[in-house]
């Protein structure tokens, strides 16, 4: 880092600081400190600002630049989705006229969607943004346990991603889908190489980021800060981290072993050899089952966050939440061989793994079914990031009970590799995970970035992404259940599909329209004349990012550390005391609609709730 | 502290240090165990030196876990394949030099003493007794790795590779004519990464002079790449026009058994059933696999404690702050581990 002045003996606050509640000026905002000294003019001081950037071991910035990259990926994989929905959009001709694509190109678009938004996107997506901005906020601590191991990771990320880019260039991509299956993967003549190498480099930067989420929630909470105060979203993310330490080293040991096979012939995998493909498969969902409560299990702590500052209401069920998400985080480690029904392991495995598969769902109804009764007879406060959350609701409902369908080994046997499978996952991933990134975006993006959103457009965008999504999955389902096999670039067998796959084509462009309202929207708020300020606490939330810190957050986070004496959810309390814990609270919002509470009668102390619904 | 005009960057946290190394002037200082004052090394966002220490420490044993379960996917692809070939194993493991591999062990449990040691003569603050294990587990490390060198070149002598590569005895069948299964495309690689197609029909070439008469090896199933084409030659015959074929490979160990001929193979002691196994490769191949990445560990925690012996010599560790020798060596710890399940599964059993 470059030389560092002593303290400035009294900082004037900026200028637009009058519009923050007083005491809650953020004055050396992170977004603003570190920064070039005033008389370092010209590319100096954009260089400076650069360096400012890139060499920051602060987390929050941290969250930032994962933030841009991830975006960057998931419009690129977005993109790639299009072009998979256009080509689709009608019966190829004879000889393939009319066909947007070659049947090889096809493959590389799916398998670089499927590629790009695993990899690149959604497991870093939630935990790598909102995880590092959030998390030691959360905690009460200064800064994650291991910065500069943090900032590695997200070198990192870029560097396997560079070498997924890397395949793109060579080879137009790879053709394999995203999972990679030998013997086709050994054949292949497109750069498998360079992509599983760059897969398994993202690989040590998830890693690095549990383990330091890990040791941050073990031992860097605020006193005060017992377990059972700590906010669902650090459950989530706990759990989260636990799988993300041990699953992805069995990734990485595969894809491993995929490149020696490649390179070296070793024949592990290679049945001409005495090697076994389908132990390939094991290893390999041994990983990505896991990775997929890597990818949902973040956003499940998100909506837990929403529902409870939307609804004025204690989360029900805290106890319940929190350790759904460890026992699905434990039990998702014993259901990988549902996805290989079909690849001939043994009836007996198949049926085990089946019932495993049914137990997730325990957890995960505790989990819907808690956040369905938070919300009633709470003032539900119909906001942007609401709307994403009962988004979410719907669509993961959907997603949740499909799973199970699709994990039941008679109905798998017909869906398997069918249009069903494409739509289950989409529900669970997309109306899961990015509903949940979406909604959590809008939630704290007051607090990442001190501006206030159009609400409008913000409304308008959730609207569009609903019926987009379901205009588009949806109507999979039917497809699949009809026999359209996923990983096809045409269909001329089943000609009365067209009419259904041109729904979902356009459904999938009004999708990406509500996709790019919130990019709009979000580019917009930034603006530098105009734009809204944000308070410290424009939702009224009761965790410690609202109450503790301003809009945007301290360089340090806190001006002190935290005592925390209440619940994440225990708003009543956040209605005496707001604000710091120097009592010079910012104003709490009145919530818009819904009858507001009576705080002499109400007052909810979370068991009340099962007499309340008898009292109906 | 600087002066304006050396500025960049105006932090006004700068007192507090946000660099986050711990490095600076006016960290704190405590009283350590030889009753000195020794800097305590505390970063900014903790609030104690064993809230540090003990972050660290759990930081690296949750990293460790992820090294075993590195091992534990290579533990299982040995474990499946053992109960799917165990005549294969029985016979494979014959050909692993038991004396070498236990003596390895015993450098390693060595070097396990050393590192302990040296941790302890970090906390008594006893600086020769930490730098001098330190370089012993170095030294140690280095045998380790001498040992396993000349492991493994005699085994690339005799012709024991991984997978494909690995040379079967002349007249047995290869594992692909047996299984009816479709032969491999072996230079979908070389195609891939642009060599040149000519060195593909020279390796080609070499093979077919290399395998006229008798032996039934195919070109097409044994060759994966250039160097292989020279091992399978040397397998396939002793004829002259193998030995002339064998010039032109790029493996110097492939190479040697050349100029020597079949008599090569029976000074370096190739004999015994496994080398008629048409799975051999596979064994061969999760050894190499295994011990390959072990070995890469071992290179890695020399380079580690390298460091700590630089920073230890220069006073850096002390009693009140030595995390950084005590993470290396729980790291060399779980190495040393991970070879004491290898040897018995891969030499003894």
């Amino acid at each position: 880092m470059a030389t560092l002045t002593p303290p400035a003996p009294t900082q004037t606050p900026p200028r637009e600081a009058r519009s923050y509640p007083v005491g809650h000026e953020p004055i050396h905002n992170y977004l603003r400190e570190p920064r070039p000294a005033d008389d370092v003019r010209g590319v100096a001081r954009a260089w400076a600002w650069v360096k400012s950037w890139a060499l920051s071991v602060d987390h929050k910035r941290i969250g930032i630049m994962y933030l841009v990259a991830v975006a960057a990926f998931f419009s690129l994989g977005g993109l790639l989705a299009l072009g998979i929905r256009t080509e689709l959009f009608s019966v190829n001709g004879p000889d393939g006229a009319g066909a947007i694509m070659s049947a090889d190109t096809y493959n590389r678009v799916f398998t670089m969607h499927g590629l790009v938004m695993v990899f690149l996107f959604i497991i870093p997506s939630i935990p790598a943004t909102m995880g590092n901005f959030l998390l030691p906020i959360m905690v009460g601590a200064k800064d994650v346990a291991f910065p500069r191991l943090n900032l590695l990771s997200l070198y990192i990320y870029i560097g396997g991603a560079s070498l997924a880019l890397v395949a793109l260039a060579l080879t137009g991509g790879v053709d394999t889908g995203w999972t990679f299956y030998t013997p086709y993967s050994k054949e292949t003549g497109t750069a498998v190489i360079w992509m599983a190498m760059g897969a398994f480099v993202m690989g040590f930067s998830s890693i690095l980021t549990g383990l330091n989420f890990i040791v941050t929630i073990h031992k860097m909470r605020a006193p005060g800060m017992t377990w059972n105060r700590m906010p669902l979203f650090l459950w989530s993310i706990y759990a989260t981290s636990i799988v993300q330490v041990l699953a992805t080293p069995v990734i990485g040991i595969t894809l491993v072993l995929l490149t020696l096979e490649r390179t070296l012939g070793i024949g592990i995998f290679d049945p001409a050899l005495g090697g076994d493909p389908v132990l390939f498969q094991h290893f390999f969902w041994f990983y990505s089952h896991p990775a997929v409560y890597i990818m949902i299990l973040p956003a499940f702590g998100v909506i837990s966050e929403l529902m409870g500052t939307f609804s004025r209401q204690r989360v029900y069920g805290y106890r319940a939440v929190a350790l759904s998400s460890v026992a699905i985080a434990l039990l998702g480690f014993l259901v990988w061989g549902h996805h290989m029904f079909t690849s001939g392991q043994s009836p007996v495995s198949s049926v085990v793994f089946s019932l495993i598969t049914f137990l997730i769902g325990i957890p995960s109804g505790i989990k819907v079914f808690n956040w369905v009764w938070t919300m009633y007879k709470g003032s539900v406060w119909l906001k942007t990031p609401m709307l994403y959350a009962l988004t979410f609701l719907f669509l993961f409902t959907i997603g949740g009970v499909t799973g199970i369908m699709v994990g039941a080994l008679s109905v798998d046997i017909h869906l398997h590799d069918t249009y069903f499978v494409v739509a289950h996952f989409h529900y669970v991933m997309m109306g899961g995970t990015v509903m949940a990134f979406l909604g959590g975006i809008h939630y704290w993006w007051p607090k990442m970035t001190g501006r206030l959103y159009n609400e409008t457009l913000g409304k308008v965008s959730a609207l569009l992404v609903f019926l987009g999504f379901n205009m588009t999955f949806f109507i999979q389902f039917i497809m699949g259940s009809q026999g359209m096999p996923r990983r096809y670039y045409d269909y001329p067998d089943m000609p009365w599909l067209e009419p259904l796959h041109r729904a979902s084509t356009i459904g999938s462009y009004v999708l990406g329209l509500g996709l790019l309202v919130v990019l709009v929207n979000g580019l917009l708020s930034l603006r530098k004349k105009g734009a809204k300020l944000a308070p410290g606490n424009p939702w009224g939330g009761a965790t410690l990012e609202w109450t503790h810190t301003t809009s945007p957050p301290d360089h340090h986070n806190f001006h002190h550390t935290p005592l925390v004496t209440h619940g994440p959810y225990d708003y009543e309390v956040l209605f005496r005391t707001s604000g710091d814990s120097a009592g010079t609270g910012a104003p709490i919002p009145n919530v818009e609609v819904g009858a507001p509470q009576e705080m002499d009668q109400q007052i909810d102390d979370g068991t009340s709730q099962p007499d309340s619904a008898l009292d109906m | 502290m600087a002066t304006p005009s050396q500025v960049t960057v105006d932090d006004p946290h700068a007192a507090a240090d946000h660099s986050g190394d711990g490095h600076h002037g006016d960290a704190p200082m405590l009283v350590g165990y030889d009753g000195e004052l020794h800097p305590s090394r505390l970063q900014h966002f903790f609030v104690s030196t064993e809230q540090q220490f003990e972050a660290s420490k759990l930081g690296m044993w949750l990293f460790l876990a992820t090294e075993i379960l590195l091992f534990g996917g290579m533990f299982v692809a040995y474990g499946i394949f053992r109960v799917l070939y165990p005549e294969l194993y029985e016979e494979a493991s014959l050909q692993l030099d038991t004396v070498l591999g236990a003596a390895n062990t015993l450098v390693l449990l060595l070097s396990s003493l050393t590192m302990a040691w040296a941790i302890r003569g970090a906390q008594m603050d006893n600086r020769k007794v930490l730098v001098w294990n330190l370089v012993a587990t170095i030294a140690l490390a280095s045998f380790f790795l001498v040992v396993k060198y000349f492991e493994y070149t005699h085994k690339f002598e005799i012709g024991i590779f991984p997978g494909i590569n690995f040379e079967l005895d002349a007249g047995t069948e290869s594992v692909s004519d047996l299984n009816g299964a479709v032969p491999l495309t072996p230079y979908l690689d070389l195609r891939e990464s642009g060599e040149p197609t000519t060195d593909v029909e020279a390796v080609e070439a070499d093979i077919g002079t290399a395998v006229t008469g008798d032996a039934p090896l195919t070109g097409a199933d044994q060759a994966p790449a250039i160097e292989g084409a020279a091992g399978v030659a040397a397998a396939a015959s002793g004829s002259p026009g193998s030995i002339e074929a064998q010039a032109d490979g790029g493996l110097s160990g492939a190479a040697d058994v050349a100029g020597h001929g079949d008599e090569a193979h029976d000074d370096h002691g190739r004999e015994g059933e496994i080398f008629a196994n048409r799975r051999a490769g596979i064994f061969f191949a999760i050894y190499y696999v295994m011990t390959g990445i072990h070995a890469i560990h071992i290179i890695i925690g020399i380079i580690a404690i390298g460091f700590l012996v630089f920073f230890a010599q220069r006073g850096d560790y002390s009693s009140v702050w030595y995390t950084p020798v005590e993470n290396v060596g729980l790291y060399w710890h779980i190495v040393d581990v991970i070879w004491i399940f290898v040897f018995p599964l891969m030499y003894l059993i």
